[in-house]
């Protein structure tokens, strides 16, 4: 990884699509990800079309290493799941007034291809999700 | 709102391809099938208004919260790296 993602020009992900854009935000879906700390914590979400319509995101991996949602045949079948071991699981993060007051929604995880440069919001349906679980409890 | 009223093991068509089907009724409970063409996302009403509440809260932070946030997570001990979209 360089900290100039120009240098890497294969994997450098300038703009991505998130089709269907967020949920409640449907008009939205040409995004940049902005890399908000060197060790790829802290994402934003930034949308091309309204500066201000943008989210802090993170890499569930790095948080919830257990978090594994089952999602749906359709869903895996476009991000080839099977055989793309590179998509990235992100979750939504809704700062709060302190650092642990931040939650995130482990229910609507967006999954990225950054190859294909495409993202969705999928809803997992699993009554033991919850879309504000304390990033601390990880 | 159109009202229709159906019998278990009746269903409705909506469109040319959503077909919804009374499965089963036991006391207020009502069991309903489903089936649309793989585009058309079907999920329970208050999950999705539950996630749209939710992206519109974490909408638009301000800059001081995101460098904040930032900083809280430098501090955090060994966390597992990501692996880097970019």
């Amino acid at each position: 990884m360089s900290d100039n993602a120009h240098d890497d020009a294969q994997n450098y992900v300038p703009v991505v699509e998130i089709r269907g854009g967020l949920l409640g935000f449907p008009e939205f879906t040409k995004f940049t990800l902005i890399k908000m700390n060197d060790e790829g914590l802290v994402y934003r979400l930034q949308s091309l079309e309204e500066a201000a319509i943008n989210f802090v995101v993170v890499p569930a991996a790095s948080f919830f290493p257990n978090y594994a949602p089952v999602v749906d045949d359709e869903v895996a079948k476009r991000f080839d799941l099977e055989s793309g071991p590179e998509v990235l699981l992100l979750l939504v993060v809704t700062l709060g007034e302190t650092f642990k007051d931040s939650t995130v929604n482990l229910m609507a995880p967006l999954l990225l291809d950054p190859n294909a440069q495409i993202a969705e919001q999928i809803i997992v349906e699993n009554d033991n999700l919850s879309v504000r679980t304390p990033l601390m409890a990880a | 709102m159109l009202v229709l009223s159906r019998k278990v093991g009746e269903s409705i068509v909506i469109g040319d391809d959503v077909v919804v089907t009374i499965l089963e009724i036991r006391g207020d409970l009502i069991r309903v099938g489903i089936e649309a063409p793989k585009h058309v996302k079907v999920h329970r009403r208050e999950v999705f208004e539950a996630i749209e509440a939710a992206n519109r809260e974490a909408l638009a932070p301000t800059l001081a919260a995101m460098s904040d946030f930032t900083s809280a997570i430098k501090g955090l001990p060994n966390l597992p790296k990501a692996k880097d979209p970019q």
